[in-house]
């Protein structure tokens, strides 16, 4: 975190609205890289933002350090995009069972295929993992959190995020790169 | 420690997120192990696929629709709360008034005033009686504005002579 955007957060918590439209323009792109990697649509990401930059204005006088914001921001990034799943109730939580197999539902052969080929459908395959288990994967691999930082965020133990992260690692793997003889030739 | 024993910290391992003697125990296995060596691989190729993927950027700047919300919500949230403190005011003026009302005090405040206006009208009434007679003719509202400032005066002065005399209660009571 710059010194300026130490400054900017501490204008903001002194109500400069001047202040906090800079703060928009500066974590924007990274309020949207962990909410499109956890909801996986552009338009819902936006939203979600748009609606956590809104709370940030009205609770940033709560929050006690300006250098905490990022870690502050991202928590309340997060929340929303639970609220979001939640209420789009798009089958988001899927069974474990379901994600061991590599069947990916809802993709095609051809579609599968291409998810073992092409980097933008990896992203494909981590939206198939259970939200929680995405949400702690896209802070630690996206944003390069640590495990104490993680767990701060979601409000969790750390031994917690660390099963967390291991137990989607190795759904991804399974999805991503099955063991030799099977998938990716099933043209 | 056993080959499932390793594989639980792999993650925790590639993260360096273990304690210095934990870690020591996953090398010692890994450089005698090929599963669990294959295992780590698996899992490292798994994280670089995951920290390079494609992500779109955010394509439109937010920050102009985020103040217009903010501003559009600070309106409203003022509107209400200029309702909310004028219907307080009301509450508790009408409260007030009922206390005062209730009181034998307010009663009898109420009866002046009752009083005042019942008195007007019925002067106002015997001045149109009055006019009407009258045999200058009942075109002539000078006369009447006399009687009516003649009768005006009347009350107050009758008012002051009961206030003077502590009767107190009101005149048609």
């Amino acid at each position: 975190m710059e010194i300026s955007d130490v400054e900017l957060i501490q204008k903001c918590k002194q109500g400069s609205k001047g202040a906090f439209e800079q703060v928009v323009k500066n974590y924007q792109q990274y309020a949207f890289k962990i909410a499109y990697g956890i909801v996986g649509h552009d338009r819902d990401a936006e939203d979600i933002v748009q609606e956590a930059f809104i709370t940030v204005y009205y609770q940033i006088k709560s929050l006690r350090r300006a250098e905490a914001f990022p870690t502050w921001l991202g928590r309340i990034i997060t929340n929303f995009c639970l609220k979001k799943i939640q209420a789009n109730n798009k089958k988001a939580i899927v069974p474990l069972d379901a994600c061991e197999g590599r069947e990916m539902s809802g993709l095609s052969s051809e579609d599968e295929y291409l998810a073992l080929e092409t980097k933008q459908d990896v992203h494909k395959a981590l939206l198939k993992l259970p939200v929680e288990y995405r949400v702690t994967l896209v802070l630690r691999d996206l944003q390069g959190y640590s495990y104490k930082e993680i767990a701060e965020i979601l409000n969790i133990p750390t031994g917690t995020v660390k099963s967390r992260i291991h137990q989607a690692r190795t759904i991804l793997a399974g999805l991503l790169q099955p063991p030799a003889g099977e998938g990716g030739n099933k043209r | 420690m056993t080959c499932d024993d390793v594989k639980k910290h792999l993650s925790a391992y590639l993260d360096k997120e273990l304690s210095g003697d934990l870690e020591e125990i996953i090398n010692g296995h890994l450089a005698q192990c090929p599963a669990c060596m294959a295992e780590k691989a698996r899992l490292a190729g798994t994280i670089s696929l995951v920290q390079n993927m494609d992500l779109p950027l955010l394509k439109t700047d937010l920050s102009a629709l985020v103040m217009a919300s903010i501003n559009r919500k600070e309106a409203v949230q003022s509107y209400y709360v200029f309702n909310a403190m004028l219907g307080i005011f009301a509450v508790l003026t009408a409260g007030i008034a009922a206390l005062v009302s209730l009181s034998p005090l307010g009663q009898a405040l109420l009866g002046l005033i009752r009083a005042f206006f019942r008195n007007i009208f019925e002067v106002t009434m015997l001045m149109v009686r009055v006019s009407a007679r009258s045999p200058m003719g009942s075109q002539d509202w000078s006369i009447t504005l006399a009687l009516f400032l003649g009768f005006i005066f009347t009350f107050w002065i009758l008012r002051k002579i009961l206030k003077d005399s502590n009767l107190g209660g009101p005149l048609h009571e």
